[in-house]
């Protein structure tokens, strides 16, 4: 049947054909009036109603008749309206996408640096990588300062009693009998390794936190224990209670703390200096080139977690940029030499302290600096403060009569002297207010200006230094560098004091012979050197040469020079300081070389009297006379045992002469030394 | 009804298909937890390699540190006076060009620069862990101030009695 228009939950049309074929038994027009529309229905139900027997009751047309299976009406469902609930879906979800992408937009777009960077540094850490310190060499490559790799060792008492249980459970049996031998077994490792006693290190384990009360966490138990020796002892913990490392030990920690080693110790140790407990140079060269020697430290940054470093996590080390190795001048053979001979000397002389310069009269370099007493870089703690820093340059005093060397040098060069002026010198000789005489009684006597060097005549010198203008000499001592810093590189340097152009005259007669004048010991040395060597003044130096960590040479500084006086001039000094040598050569002479030199003997000046308080002895010698190399200066402070600088400083410049030629192949001398005249008739 | 639609034909299978994606997903991942182990095992490596030239640099230091200590000057000095060696002042050379001796070669006394001779180091200068310290240089100075008179000039430049000895 094909009737789509009847509702679909009706009853099909059978049983009311049924219904309606009993009745068409009755009529003819039942089955098109059960099949026609249902506007048809009601006219012929109604027909019917009324042809059919009247008296039976009204029933509904869809009622099956009595007896006939009942169905009942399904439920029907209510189709809620698709539209509100899709409606009300979409804006729960568009809700949620909207706080999504808020959130997104707000952690994403707002400040992204700030939470990656947040995240970064749970995972990141970053280590300083230390520079390591220059090294100071001499000039031979012999190591007088260098860096060791090092380590601050601290223990973990608590880890150490317990030997690393993990607190958060009980220990086991064994853990406890581990914890009971520990203590013993560190203890005794750290005295293989360390030295000390074992009960001191015990006495460590046994400490506590004042603050918390319980057990100490963190204890220092060395300092600047060599990196190699703080391997051993991590291997002998691994290793363990019984040595196979099946029950190894725990709490003994490092940090790095690198060393400073001065395997030459007291030798050049005022030059070199010391550095104090954080590393940083405080004195010498140390200090003076803390920059340069420290380095750059650099940064190493990378990923790690709990199990150890991430392997393709970040990884940016910036390299550090080590310190640079400077070369020094100083032998330190001749310098432990000059040392020993110079200690020698000051027990002789019985003096305070002592100074002892070896240069190379060309260069310039000083190839020994001795400074007695002195102390060992490595443990400068031990020495008298006073000895700490470096005599030869912080410490001025008058030079006494090595200066004259200087004065004939001045006079030689303006042609007011040769070695055979002749000079008539008289038993004393006014100056100021008073009267100047010599060391020696005398009358007059004739002295050519050889003979007022060689005897050393403070007359004699005053007489031929009024010939030349004030202003002059003073010219002259400042071209020999006196009275201004040196700038050898030795820091602290005391520039010492010499009069100007306006000095008044007994001042001027004063300094001719080395006193009224302050100088340091370098610089004296410098300025004779200068005189001896043809007349060329070179700046002293101390450092020959740099290195950075590249391997790169290192600017330094161009040291100056320039020309004082004429070559002559020089020649004439130098001849005349050898008849200073033949005086009395079988004391004052060496063998195998001529030598030249000049003894001073001054008084010093205390400040703290404001008067002359003892004496200054000094001698400087150069060798060969013939063609000075090497110029030693020797200075002796408050000799008590005599003063005079050719008898107490004298066999000490010697000695350290009869070393140091050979040394630097310096050929022995093959003329005479000349005896020319050092009196006139 | 109608067929709306030319259903091409596959080449394998559904369940062939999805057994060749698995299978090469699978490869795919098998190959990254390969790649990422032996990078962790490596990196384990690298660390334990670094570990070790570590500690070999830190012998190396020590070992360089002993060196330098043992070849001093001091330290030689003591050893060559153990020898019995003694220094030699006078100087001679040998002229390598045409063997000329040049200076006076004189024999030793032994007691030409008995300073230079390495002394016995003090109790009190040698640490635990170095070898026997160099001899002292601090020369024993006697603590006596001294006793010349005191001279009286008020300032440096006095003129009286100067007397500068030469």
């Amino acid at each position: 049947m094909s009737d789509e228009r009847r509702p679909p939950a009706r009853k099909p049309a059978a049983p009311r054909s049924t219904g309606g074929t009993r009745r068409a038994r009755n009529g003819a027009s039942s089955r098109t009036s059960a099949t026609a529309s249902s506007s048809t229905r009601k006219p012929a139900a109604k027909q019917r109603a009324t042809t059919a027997a009247p008296a039976r009751k009204r029933r509904r047309v869809d009622a099956p008749p009595p007896g006939e299976r009942r169905y009942r009406r399904s439920a029907s469902l209510k189709l809620a309206s698709t539209g509100l609930r899709l409606r009300v879906f979409l804006v729960v979800v568009a809700l949620l996408l909207g706080v999504a992408g808020v959130r997104a937009f707000q952690l994403q777009a707002l400040d992204p640096q700030a939470f990656a960077a947040e995240a970064a540094s749970k995972m990141q850490t970053t280590r300083d990588e230390p520079a390591i310190r220059g090294a100071i060499t001499d000039r031979n490559g012999v190591v007088l300062a260098e860096t060791e790799p090092g380590f601050k060792v601290t223990v973990d008492p608590d880890m150490i009693k317990t030997n690393g249980a993990d607190k958060r459970y009980p220990m086991s049996r064994k853990k406890q009998e581990e914890a009971e031998l520990a203590p013993g077994a560190v203890a005794d490792i750290l005295v293989e390794h360390l030295g000390g006693r074992k009960a001191d290190y015990l006495e460590i384990f046994d400490r506590t936190n004042e603050k918390t009360g319980k057990r100490s966490r963190y204890e220092i138990v060395a300092r600047q224990v060599p990196a190699h020796t703080f391997t051993q002892i991590q291997a002998d913990m691994r290793a363990g209670l019984d040595g196979d490392g099946k029950r190894p030990l725990y709490g003994v920690f490092g940090e790095s703390d690198p060393i400073r080693v001065y395997p030459n110790r007291s030798t050049g140790s005022n030059v070199v200096g010391f550095v104090n407990a954080e590393g940083k140079g405080a004195s010498g060269l140390e200090y003076a080139l803390q920059e340069q020697l420290a380095g750059v430290d650099g940064k190493s940054t990378y990923d790690r977690s709990t199990y150890g470093r991430i392997p393709l996590g970040t990884n940016i080390m910036v390299p550090a940029e080590d310190g640079v190795d400077y070369q020094l001048t100083l032998d330190s053979d001749l310098q432990w030499m000059t040392d020993q001979m110079l200690a020698e000397g000051i027990r002789n002389a019985k003096a305070k302290t002592g100074t002892a310069v070896a240069m190379n009269v060309h260069t310039g370099e000083i190839l020994a600096l001795s400074v007695l007493p002195t102390f060992d870089s490595s443990n400068p703690g031990a020495a008298d403060p006073d000895d700490l820093g470096n005599r030869a340059v912080t410490q001025a005093y008058e030079p006494g009569s090595t200066q004259k060397v200087l004065t004939m040098a001045a006079l030689a060069d303006q042609g007011l002297v040769t070695p055979d002026t002749r000079v008539q010198v008289p038993p004393r000789i006014a100056s100021g207010g008073g009267y100047v005489s010599d060391s020696y009684d005398h009358g007059t006597i004739n002295l050519t200006a050889r003979g007022i060097l060689a005897n050393s005549s403070n007359i004699g010198t005053i007489q031929l230094a009024r010939q030349m203008e004030k202003g002059t000499l003073s010219q002259y001592l400042a071209s020999f560098g006196l009275g201004s810093k040196s700038g050898s590189g030795l820091p602290g340097e005391n520039a010492g004091s010499i009069p100007g152009k306006d000095m008044p005259d007994y001042t001027r007669d004063q300094i001719s012979f080395g006193q009224g004048l302050s100088v340091n010991a370098v610089q004296m040395a410098s300025a004779i050197a200068s005189v001896v060597n043809g007349g060329t003044y070179h700046q002293p130096r101390i450092i020959k040469s740099a290195t950075g960590a590249d391997g790169k040479a290192v600017e330094l500084p161009e040291p100056t020079s320039r020309e004082v006086i004429s070559e002559e001039a020089s020649a004439m000094v130098v001849e005349m300081m050898e008849a200073v040598t033949m005086l009395d050569p079988d004391k004052r002479a060496i063998p195998g070389y001529r030598t030249a030199g000049k003894s001073g003997t001054a008084q010093r000046y205390d400040p703290k009297c404001k008067c002359y308080n003892g004496f200054t002895a000094s001698y400087v010698g150069v060798a060969p006379a013939e063609d000075p190399q090497i110029l030693v200066y020797v200075v002796l402070d408050q000799p008590t045992n005599g003063n005079l600088g050719s008898q107490l400083a004298l066999p000490v410049v010697n000695q350290v002469l009869q070393i140091a030629l050979p040394r630097y192949n310096v050929l022995p001398s093959t003329s005479e030394a000349p005896r020319k005249a050092l009196t006139f008739e | 009804m109608s067929e709306m639609t030319n259903r091409p034909r596959a080449g394998v299978s559904t369940v062939g298909f999805v057994l060749i994606v698995l299978a090469i997903v699978g490869l795919g991942l098998g190959g990254v937890m390969v790649v990422t182990t032996s990078i962790g095992a490596q990196s384990r490596e690298l660390s334990a390699l670094r570990n070790r030239a570590d500690d070999l640099a830190y012998e190396s230091a020590a070992l360089g540190t002993q060196l330098e200590t043992l070849s001093s000057t001091a330290s030689l000095a003591l050893r060559a006076t153990d020898l019995g060696m003694v220094p030699n002042p006078y100087p001679a050379f040998v002229s390598l060009a045409d063997g000329k001796i040049l200076g006076t070669p004189t024999p030793v006394e032994g007691d030409e620069l008995p300073q230079l001779r390495g002394r016995l180091p003090k109790v009190t200068d040698v640490p635990a862990q170095q070898p026997p310290a160099p001899p002292s240089e601090s020369p024993q100075l006697p603590g006596e101030a001294p006793t010349e008179p005191v001279q009286n000039p008020d300032d440096v430049v006095a003129a009286d009695q100067v007397g500068g000895r030469g």
